[in-house]
């Protein structure tokens, strides 16, 4: 019998027949070299080759530092495990890049006992961290087996190979086609590798023997393999002489997969028992590592002899303190052959060598997969991996570990508890449909009212925030209710919670009690949390019955209570959402820019993320839509950055409602954004209603719609907020459309509005509504609508009056008193960038009698939306650096963009884009 | 690694990669309630989601082969 084959014959055999992907690589390397990085996925069957390839460009690629990892099955629940290997020889680089996020991967990795907080600041991390190892030499990264990564090291380094711009890293996945993983590879290019050529496989085969082979052989080889070269070698090497001459039959064709284990078994059949006892126990750790495997298998009773034996057999690598099994295929071969018994007894052997090592959560698992029953020392185990996960930001690792000690618990109570754990793990992991398993799990064995209040408000954040807004808030009512009796103060919370998901357009089944129906109101000496809760909970559902006079008083009454740090988190962030009912600009947009300080400062991403988009809101009120627009687009490019795709539908109906207002060029192309976005990922949850409503106020203003048109997605509108601020759209274009009846009814429910909360812009708009449906004396009820615009912050619409009432008093021959309003609008609305409605100002102007010079066209620069991001923050003063933290990007892709920038717009410094009117970007 | 011994008590969840009729749903029932404490919760045939409920320790490898042998292969 042949000795087994080493790494490099291996190489070399295989290798044949893969020059065209050797010339892919080799020219992803080069291009690395200088500054454009890229990431590649070799994706294939096992056995097809893929490592060896790998092989190959490490070994090939000169001047690259090459750093490589690997995923391992048994390490799915050791977070950051692959990463850590990875990252290893770079670690001394960790002082060059920002401290915080240096003490964020320290702790991800177990270094420190610190909390990571938020790990996107490990992701960023590892990214800078390889940045600056790039700066002398370029850097190739080899990830084998990239569909067992931890789920911990997948999410880091997919977020490294999406962030490559402009930066000197080449890397390289290898993935097997048939199982992907925590590993996604939709948005990175694929490379698939299929069998060898015939020729290429002839000589393969030619590789494995001495004698010769029948061409009929070859060809049922190359047809049973489909030119795969582990198969060919395993499938060759498996016949007998007297068959590879054509003398004797074939053995029966197996699936390709099936086939080469069922060679390996062969294999592993004829060892003796202790052999295979050692293979197994290998099999069972994966870790490679020796010491390990020699202390469990010794305990098994295979000793020395075992390992002689098993060197000789083929199916493993054995290194100075390590051994490997040859192949994957060999693994799942060997552990699927043997009976559940001994795997338990492989495990429990693992775990007795692990037993005082560093390496306790392996332990842990190992622990896990011996038992036959609950077992209190081993839930203890896993309780203390998971918290160890957690703290480490390994979420998807922290829900594994609680899970599985949940389901060695006895206790119905104890084993809910760690589902609730790990319902909250797994949240944070961003997997909200096995969130929604575990809490529904975890009830059925919760007996304790808290700790079922607590399920269900879980339950209920994951229905409103991802799928149905309904479904959220029913939960939310029956978590209120269940908490009523025993925790009035969380019940009326939660009460608060409802009834501002109602407000928002939920719907309630008739099984589910109404929010403020749910708790009797607290005294007036009963803690400010109770009070601004109850506030709120009527300001909220007065809102919803359109009682604005008693939405507006409540509100106001919660927000004149001095909250204490310790609030309820539910109540600050409805707070914010009250000032949104109410029309209240000025103080939505701070409550909003605090939240999204604060988040800044903690790095909270999803804070951050809700901040920017509901602070866009109020600012297409007031007019700042450079502001607006930068926040819709810092949101876009957070959520596409960070992959979360579901929330890229808000920031981009802004955007287009933006673009729509400024009446330019890019309203058609905003739109198509829209349409495309809302095809891929249509709202979900609570702001599926703001989505919804914006896309067709957006649709109504487009360029060249018919006012009748216009009327119709106008119709469509169903939350005030938008309804208020689409007012002067919605009577203007309602009178254009030939429906008064419409506009009327739709200025009687703005008056009601008007006069319930007395907000200064809600006056104005009734009054330029009246002016505009004829009622009374015109042009008295324009002046008046100005008085109240005078006070009011949306300059917007004063603007629109101004240039209403100029266009009344144009068409009744008064010119010279027409053009003081006019010029006033026109000023406003070139300083907004609002181009269709700046060309009318001026069209009324020049009708008046007045000599209006030309507007000046919006210069198209084309710049890309992740370079005018970097532009607009260079030009706010940021440094490369903070730019970078701020994007989610490294500072040598920060510089690239910026690069790229100067050319288009033809600057040469950070001053001269600085210099730059607004309107350039 | 797919085969890893994972006894458990209490609730577990499979999701199973396809919905089931309602044949299958009602052998799959009967299937895994004849395994010594374990008891189906919840199947729903629409998503193919599935919890069982285990009285005492039983091996999730068993309730995974015998879900196979039906044909019904889980999400991962």
């Amino acid at each position: 019998m042949r000795r087994g084959l080493g790494a490099v014959a291996r190489v070399r055999l295989v290798l044949r027949g893969r020059e065209r992907e050797q010339t892919v690589l080799r020219d992803r390397l080069s291009r690395a070299a200088q500054g454009e990085g890229s990431a590649l996925v070799l994706r294939g069957q096992p056995g097809v080759g893929k490592s060896a390839l790998l092989d190959d460009a490490a070994r090939t690629a000169g001047e690259h530092t090459v750093l490589r990892t690997r995923g391992v099955e048994s390490e799915a629940p050791l977070p950051f495990a692959a990463l850590h290997r990875l990252l290893r020889p770079t670690l001394h680089l960790l002082d060059e890049i920002p401290a915080p996020q240096a003490l964020a991967l320290r702790a991800a990795l177990g270094e420190t006992t610190e909390p990571v907080g938020e790990r996107h600041h490990v992701f960023l991390a590892a990214l800078n961290l390889l940045s600056e190892a790039s700066a002398q030499h370029p850097v190739l990264l080899v990830v084998d087996d990239a569909h067992w990564l931890d789920d911990g090291s997948a999410a880091a380094l997919l977020f490294l190979a999406r962030r490559l711009e402009g930066e000197r890293i080449a890397v390289l996945f290898a993935v097997r086609d048939d199982e992907q993983g925590a590993f996604g590879v939709a948005e990175l290019p694929v490379l698939d590798l299929t069998g060898l050529e015939e020729a290429a496989a002839d000589l393969l085969i030619a590789d494995q023997t001495e004698g010769a082979v029948a061409a009929r052989v070859r060809a049922e080889l190359l047809a049973a393999t489909s030119g795969n070269p582990l198969g060919l070698l395993e499938l060759t090497r498996a016949l007998t002489s007297a068959q590879l001459a054509g003398h004797d039959r074939m053995p029966a064709r197996l699936p390709l997969t099936e086939g080469v284990e069922r060679a390996f078994l062969d294999r592993y059949r004829r060892l003796s028992k202790s052999a295979q006892t050692l293979l197994l126990v290998a099999a069972a750790d994966d870790s490679g590592r020796g010491r390990t495997i020699a202390l469990a298998a010794q305990s098994l009773g295979a000793g020395e002899v075992a390992w002689d034996e098993v060197e000789g057999s083929g199916l493993v690598e054995v290194g100075d303190e390590s051994l490997t099994l040859r192949h994957p295929l060999v693994r799942s071969a060997v552990y699927g052959a043997a009976t559940s018994s001994r795997r338990r007894r492989a495990h429990r052997a693992l775990a007795d060598a692990l037993a005082g090592s560093p390496d306790a959560d392996r332990r842990a698992w190992h622990l896990a997969a011996s038992v036959e029953a609950p077992d209190d020392e081993v839930v203890a185990a896993l309780d203390d991996a998971a918290d160890r996960a957690a703290r480490r930001g390994g979420h998807e690792a922290a829900a594994a570990a609680w899970t599985r000690a949940a389901e060695l618990t006895l206790d119905a109570d104890a084993r809910a508890v760690r589902l609730f754990s790990a319902a909250g793990s797994s949240l944070a992991a961003a997997r909200p449909d096995e969130t929604e398993r575990l809490t529904r799990a975890a009830l059925l064995d919760a007996t304790d009212p808290l700790l079922r209040v607590d399920l269900l408000q879980l339950q209920g954040q994951v229905e409103w925030n991802t799928r149905s807004l309904d479904e959220g808030c029913a939960t939310v009512c029956r978590a209120a209710a269940a908490a009523a009796p025993h925790d009035p103060t969380r019940a009326r919370v939660l009460a608060m919670l409802a009834a501002a998901l109602v407000s928002f357009g939920a719907r309630l089944p008739d099984d589910v009690p109404a929010p403020e129906t749910i708790t009797a109101p607290p005294g007036p000496d009963a803690p400010a949390s109770d009070r601004v809760a109850q506030h709120l909970l009527d300001g909220f559902v007065a809102a919803h019955r359109g009682a604005w006079a008693a939405a507006a008083d409540a509100m106001t009454n919660a927000w004149n209570v001095q909250l204490g740090p310790d609030a309820p988190p539910l109540l600050r962030p409805n707070l914010a959402i009250a000032a949104m009912h109410l029309g209240d600009d000025e103080r939505a947009v701070r409550m909003h820019d605090l939240q999204l300080r604060t988040a800044r400062d903690a790095g909270a991403v999803n804070m951050i993320e809700h901040a920017l988009t509901r602070g866009v809101v109020f600012r297409i009120g007031t007019g700042a839509w450079t502001e607006a627009v930068a926040q819709a687009r810092e949101a876009l490019l957070l959520d596409q950055n960070l992959g979360l795709d579901p929330l890229t539908a808000f920031p981009t109906a802004e955007l287009a409602v933006l673009a729509a207002l400024r009446g330019d060029a890019t309203t058609a192309p905003a739109l198509r954004d829209l349409d495309a976005v809302l095809e891929h990922h249509p709202p979900r949850g609570v702001v599926t209603g703001l989505v919804r409503d914006l896309a067709a106020w957006a649709r109504a203003l487009q360029p060249g719609v018919p006012p009748a048109t216009a009327v119709q997605h106008l119709e469509q509108l169903h939350l005030p907020v938008i309804r208020w601020l689409s007012a002067l759209d919605r009577v203007e274009l309602a009178i254009a459309a030939y429906r008064s009846d419409l506009a009327r009814a739709w200025l009687d429910e703005l008056r009601g509005f008007a006069q319930g909360t007395g907000l200064t812009w809600a006056r104005a708009a009734v009054h330029h509504g009246e002016a505009v449906l004829g009622n009374g004396d015109v042009e008295a009820s324009f002046r008046a609508a100005l008085d109240w615009h005078a006070r009011s912050p949306r300059l917007p619409a004063r603007a629109r009056t101004q240039l209403a009432l100029g266009e009344h008093l144009r068409r009744h021959r008064r010119r010279a008193d027409a053009r003081a309003p006019l010029r006033e609008a026109l000023t406003t609305f070139e300083t907004l960038g609002a181009a269709s409605w700046a060309d009318r100002a001026r069209q009324e102007l020049r009708a008046s009698g007045e000599s209006v010079r030309r507007g000046e066209d919006r210069v198209s620069t084309e710049l890309t939306a992740q370079e005018s991001q970097v532009a607009g923050l260079v030009r706010q003063g940021l440094s490369n650096k903070d730019v970078a933290g701020r994007l989610f990007i490294s500072p040598r892709t920060v510089d690239f963009h910026l690069r790229n920038v100067y050319t288009k717009l033809g600057v040469t410094s950070r001053t001269e884009l600085a210099a730059l009117p607004p309107g350039q970007l | 690694m797919p085969g890893t011994p994972r006894t458990f008590v209490g609730a577990a969840m499979f999701l199973l990669d396809r919905p089931v009729c309602r044949h299958l749903e009602a052998v799959v029932t009967a299937e895994l309630e004849r395994i010594p404490g374990l008891a189906v919760v919840d199947l729903n045939p629409r998503t193919g989601s599935l919890i069982v409920r285990a009285g005492e320790p039983v091996d999730r490898t068993r309730i995974v082969a015998l879900l196979e042998r039906l044909g019904c292969h889980l999400r991962e």
